[in-house]
């Protein structure tokens, strides 16, 4: 069953003026609910651009996109923050966190919209979560004060709290050495053994071999 | 609704030390501003008796007389020939001797001379003078409604050392006891007077300053041995040994530089506050509601200074602090008050329209045009 199920998506910036950018043009896309997928693409391809549609952090200009069988294209912005809260998780290049708060505080991030946990529940599913990255102890340390994996992993479990469906990860391994994106990469791919949805950015065929399948973008197209 | 208001507490806990730092500093400025304001509207309000119709009349101080005939009115009477009755001054002459059932509240009594009552802006003291009258008008202090009932007449007694004032008053009107009226350098303050006669001035009172409303120029004073100037003149040295203004640009400079450190700690953080406002869009957020929700957090900071500011406003003047009889009023305050809001307002709007316009994609390294 598709997840995922992008027709004919079309971004463009600027449109009608003199430095309109068309970012991305008729991209037809279908991700089944459990695959890992990396896009792949040089910089201002349009990957970015496609990871915000997919993530319904931006809206498409024209074309469908199907999420879980609702059309989302053409939400609006609380619908779509809904939909991001319920339905997506976000790991970002540089780890997207706040640097002078806990571990505890990032984490618990999404679960400020959502209804899903409740009361102790929130904090007993926070430090699940930390614990299943293996940042078991770690609750109360400042984030700044992390390695760079560390701080990644604080990431993935923010992205993972609220029981998102679908992952969303941008460039997840790019400020890592080898050893710690092997190690990020893993935790990834252990989420998808729990049925989440993988999708990575990347523009490190390393990284993008150990997805299922690999989209190329190049120009705003897919090839 | 519980949402946001989670967002809320969320965003106030993030920025408790910026927040804190704005609460202090807007009670400091509220309050030194009222007390600045009040100072300085007040000290005004001392010389709210100058105008160009008197500026050229004579000014006289008769403590000063070099002759070794005391200043009763008496005296000052022979001295310049009777002329008394353009004399435009008052006379606190002491308390009325009252009841035993009265001890509690004890009437201190001001003679306005007929000159005053008629001649300047007495600010609705709206006496008529008769000296044929069985009476004498009178305005009283507001707390004594129940004792001098209005329209009625009364018999009043003051000693004077010596000297007995004795005269019938008839209660025309009220005066709150934080108004004041002040004319001709020497004032009724009504916080310290209970009732204002309207009378010529009895022999045996001292004299220390007052104008003359009529042709003599300050030389025919001073030729009779009084120091005397013209009001103007009064006028002009008064205001320029009041210190009055020293504490409204002392209270000016301190705002201006309390303001400027707000602007640029706030502009130094939008940074902090767009990345957060990005994270949480990301997270399920609108932009629109990370917006709203700073800025009711922000309004919120100068709510609270407003409330605890309001609470020392009051009590100041429930305690009744007072210099040179000046009272704080309630409009300095609130006036004080909406001057900061307003200053508050210019400082933060640079750093909020710079959060306003940032854009959560570029923030979180998502969006590339």
């Amino acid at each position: 069953m598709s997840i995922i199920e992008l027709i004919q998506i079309d971004k463009k910036y600027n449109e009608g003026r003199d430095n309109e950018v068309h970012a991305l043009r008729g991209i037809d896309l279908m991700i089944e609910k459990g695959d890992s997928l990396a896009i792949m693409g040089v910089s201002g391809s349009g990957k970015s651009t496609l990871l915000n549609i997919l993530g319904c952090l931006d809206k498409p200009t024209s074309g469908s996109y199907k999420l879980n069988d609702h059309n989302v294209a053409h939400k609006n912005a609380s619908e779509l923050a809904k939909i991001r809260n319920q339905t997506i998780g976000f790991v970002f290049q540089s780890f997207g966190l706040i640097e002078s708060d806990t571990v505890y505080s990032n984490v618990k991030l999404p679960l400020l919209f959502s209804d899903k946990y409740k009361g102790k529940e929130v904090k007993n599913r926070v430090l699940d979560i930390i614990k299943q990255v293996g940042l078991e102890g770690n609750e109360n340390k400042k984030v700044k004060d992390m390695s760079g994996g560390q701080q990644q992993r604080v990431a993935i479990a923010r992205a993972m709290v609220n029981d998102p469906d679908i992952i969303l990860a941008d460039e997840p391994t790019s400020a890592l050495d080898s050893n710690t994106s092997d190690e990020i990469m893993k935790v990834l791919l252990d989420l998808q053994k729990k049925e989440k949805t993988i999708i990575v950015v990347t523009h490190d065929i390393n990284v993008a071999k150990k997805m299922d399948k690999i989209v190329s973008i190049q120009d705003g197209i897919i090839i | 609704m519980k949402k946001k208001i989670h967002l809320f507490l969320y965003n106030l806990k993030n920025s408790w030390l910026f927040l804190t730092v704005i609460f202090v500093e807007l009670i400091i400025c509220m309050s030194l501003l009222a007390v600045a304001l009040t100072n300085y509207l007040g000290v005004n309000s001392k010389f709210s008796y100058y105008n160009a119709k008197i500026a050229d009349k004579s000014f006289v101080m008769f403590e000063n007389f070099s002759s070794e005939v005391n200043s009763t009115a008496e005296n000052v009477s022979k001295w310049l020939n009777d002329d008394l009755k353009s004399l435009v001054t008052s006379v606190n002459i002491g308390e009325i001797q009252v009841n035993d059932d009265w001890r509690k509240s004890i009437p201190r009594l001001t003679i306005a001379t007929p000159a005053l009552c008629t001649n300047l802006n007495n600010k609705g003291l709206k006496f008529s003078f008769n000296s044929d009258s069985d009476y004498r008008e009178a305005y009283v202090s507001a707390i004594f409604k129940d004792v001098y009932k209005q329209n009625r007449i009364y018999d009043i007694s003051v000693d004077c050392d010596d000297n007995v004032y004795d005269t019938k008053i008839k209660v025309i009107g009220y005066f709150d006891y934080k108004e004041y009226y002040s004319f001709s350098g020497s004032d009724i303050y009504y916080a310290n007077v209970d009732m204002v006669v309207c009378d010529e001035l009895p022999p045996f009172v001292s004299l220390s300053s007052g104008i003359f409303i009529n042709d003599k120029q300050p030389t025919h004073y001073k030729d009779l041995g009084f120091k005397s100037l013209t009001v103007k003149e009064y006028y002009e040295y008064s205001r320029d040994g009041s210190p009055y203004e020293v504490y409204l640009y002392f209270a000016m400079i301190v705002i201006l530089f309390t303001f400027v450190t707000i602007l640029c700690n706030y502009i130094l953080s939008v940074d902090n506050m767009t990345k957060r406002n990005a994270l949480l869009y990301a997270c399920g957020n609108t932009n629109v509601a990370g917006i709203m929700i700073e800025g009711v957090k922000m309004l919120f900071a100068f709510l609270m200074a407003f409330v605890v500011s309001i609470c020392i406003a009051e009590l100041t003047m429930f305690i009744g602090l007072e210099r040179q009889n000046i009272v704080m009023t309630r409009e300095n305050f609130y006036l004080s008050a909406l001057i900061v809001f307003g200053l508050y307002i210019v400082a933060i709007t640079i750093g909020f329209v710079k959060f306003v316009k940032a854009k959560p994609l570029k923030v979180i390294s998502l969006e590339k045009k």
